[in-house]
């Protein structure tokens, strides 16, 4: 694992020079990119008036080699150093690290201090290879069956967790994925994946594009459970229409549709809602009691969900937006504004807040001004 | 009897006009861009006190298919857009995932310039989703140039209410178009000079997207290459490819 991390860092020595000109081509069928964040988070708890701060050095680096036309090799590094409350306070924080998903033990914690956490995971890595209509890619990698646009029932593999705001690439599954090309608009994929607790997830999607929409099919095995889904994405006139529904053996179904559109001068909205047959229907007496790990049979702890979006270019380089979660019978609510605004071509500034109410109790405020530097 | 035939005369005269400002139209919009087209280009948004530059790569292929690749800034490096007819998808190569784009975005600023979605990738045809009718000549520098009136046909979905657009009367350019809204404002003023021969045609390489009453505001494109005609198979503008430049 050593021998990765000291890689990974003189690859970033080499790179950070070569890339102030053009974006990281070091030479044709090599790549290498990546960003570094820095991010000050902090968390209110207004029923017991104490607060907890957390920063985060956040760094991903990219590297692809594409030897021939038709094969690829991708490795993607995520290192991170941890400070703050949070790992005086939760134990074991630096275990708490670990992607449930990957299979494979491909992490380390270099430095697991009580007051500081470095720790370096592999997030991608895998190989690509296309023969005709075939294309095959075996390791760690993301598969994204999502369609619809914040939740995703079809997304078996990798659940897309709207609140965890610095972490958009999602973790990796272990897994082999397949694809026959039926035609340019139409395809079929098999993946197998493996997580950390030994479970499989097997599932075939059948995508296709038709009467101006795109469709896809899903059937499969699912953590030992039968699973179907159906997806689409189309317009209804000039707004843009798609949902999900994924069916588990179990009785459990989850279904998600939601509509956007684009206003003149960058007004954007985006209305949507979730069913989870297995939701909490009824007022809980105590916080803890909400599930927020997100998973495919968790997308949301509550039975209704209702979404409402909207996001504003103020200019091209200043941007804001508010998105609100309202779960009506658990009366739960996570209102999420957000500032964007970019510094210069290559840094950008976020601020990002994160409410939450529960029966009209205001539960939690989590605040996190973050800075990326892209390369 | 004479008045009838002066009225033919008339009638004749409006069609053939007609029909002519239509042919400059076509051979303006025919020299830019081929039966096919493959460039790379820069695109720089100005503002009063700071200006972003993007680099991208561009295939289309008449007016029903085109792709557009962000080469930088790094940000935004592999980020793709596929037009087919009239259905659009984004490739967002961090989240691995295509997200297909309502219509109504057509109508927005592409990616913080002064152009829109429908300009980078055409939705809507100057040939064919307009009624044409030439103004009275002009010249632009030393080049004589027909000015022509564009008006959308009825039942088309088309961004702008009017355009104006000057044409070199010999090469065929379009130098300088106006871009008027559907209560007849002046919304855009696009110039186009730095002329040169590229892949053995005379084409502006400079163009420049000026929002009217916008004090310093602007977005230009420099051309660094251009090809026509080359052969792109139709299942290179797929979803596929989309995630194979990644």
């Amino acid at each position: 694992m050593k021998w990765l991390c000291l890689f990974s860092f003189s690859c970033l020595s080499i790179c950070i020079p070569v890339c102030g000109q053009d974006s990281t081509t070091t030479s044709r069928n090599w790549s290498i990119a990546g960003y570094v964040k820095a991010l000050q988070n902090i968390q209110f708890d207004p029923l017991n008036h104490s607060n907890n701060s957390n920063q985060l050095i956040h760094n991903r680096l990219r590297f692809k080699w594409k030897p021939k036309e038709n094969l690829q090799f991708s490795m993607e590094l995520r290192n991170r150093i941890f400070t703050g409350n949070s790992l005086h306070i939760i134990p074991n924080y630096a275990s708490r690290l670990r992607n449930t998903s990957e299979n494979l033990n491909l992490q380390v914690a270099w430095i697991n201090e009580p007051d500081v956490i470095f720790h370096t995971n592999v997030e991608r890595f895998y190989v690509d290879w296309k023969e005709k209509k075939w294309t095959f890619r075996l390791g760690r990698q993301r598969i994204n069956w999502g369609i619809n646009t914040l939740w995703n029932p079809n997304d078996l593999f990798n659940t897309y967790n709207f609140l965890d705001v610095d972490y958009e690439e999602r973790p990796g599954s272990d897994a082999i994925k397949t694809q026959y090309t039926i035609s340019d608009f139409s395809h079929v994929e098999m993946v197998y994946s493996r997580s950390l607790d030994r479970k499989d997830i097997f599932a075939m999607k059948y995508f296709l594009n038709h009467w101006s929409y795109d469709f896809q099919f899903i059937a499969g095995s699912y953590r030992g459970l039968g699973t179907w889904g159906l997806g689409w994405a189309g317009n209804i006139k000039d707004a843009g229409f798609k949902g999900e529904a994924q069916y588990f053996s179990d009785g459990q179904i989850n279904i998600s549709s939601g509509l956007d559109y684009m206003f003149p001068k960058g007004w954007y909205l985006n209305t949507g809602f979730l069913f989870n047959s297995e939701g909490l229907n009824e007022k809980v007496l105590i916080w803890p009691q909400i599930n927020l790990n997100f998973s495919a049979k968790n997308l949301m702890p509550a039975k209704y969900n209702f979404l409402f979006m909207f996001s504003k270019e103020i200019n091209p380089l200043l941007s804001i937006s508010l998105s609100t979660v309202y779960s009506p019978r658990l009366n739960l609510i996570i209102a999420i504004p957000s500032i964007r605004y970019s510094l210069s071509s290559q840094i950008e500034l976020d601020m990002i807040v994160q409410n939450f109410f529960l029966d009209n109790i205001h539960i939690s405020d989590m605040g996190m001004l973050r800075a990326r530097w892209s390369f | 009897m004479k008045y009838l035939f002066l009225f033919i005369a008339l009638v004749a005269c409006r069609i053939l006009n007609a029909q002519s400002a239509s042919e400059i139209i076509k051979k303006a919009n025919d020299k830019m861009r081929g039966k096919s087209s493959q460039a790379e280009m820069l695109f720089k948004t100005t503002r009063p006190t700071w200006s972003r530059e993007m680099s991208v790569k561009t295939w289309s292929k008449g007016t029903q298919l085109a792709m557009i690749l962000v080469l930088s800034p790094a940000k935004e490096k592999g980020i793709v857009f596929l037009k087919r007819k009239k259905e659009v998808w984004n490739w967002m190569p961090a989240l691995e995932r295509s997200i297909k784009l309502p219509p109504s975005m057509m109508t927005n600023s592409w990616m913080g310039t002064d152009f829109t979605n429908d300009d980078l990738v055409k939705e809507a045809s100057v040939v064919d989703d307009y009624q044409h009718r030439l103004l009275k000549d002009t010249t632009i520098g030393s080049r004589p140039c027909y000015k022509i009136e564009l008006i959308p046909k009825a039942n088309t979905a088309v961004v702008w209410g009017k355009l104006h657009v000057t044409i070199d009367k010999n090469d065929y350019l379009e130098l300088y178009t106006e871009f008027y809204d559907e209560e007849g404002t002046l919304i855009n003023v696009m110039k186009a000079d730095d002329i040169k021969m590229m892949d053995g045609r005379l084409i502006p390489t400079h163009l420049e997207m000026i929002p009217a009453n916008k004090k310093n505001h602007k977005t230009e494109i420099f051309y660094k290459s251009i090809q026509f005609n080359r052969e792109i198979d139709d299942n290179f503008f797929s979803i596929e490819k989309m995630k194979q430049f990644n």
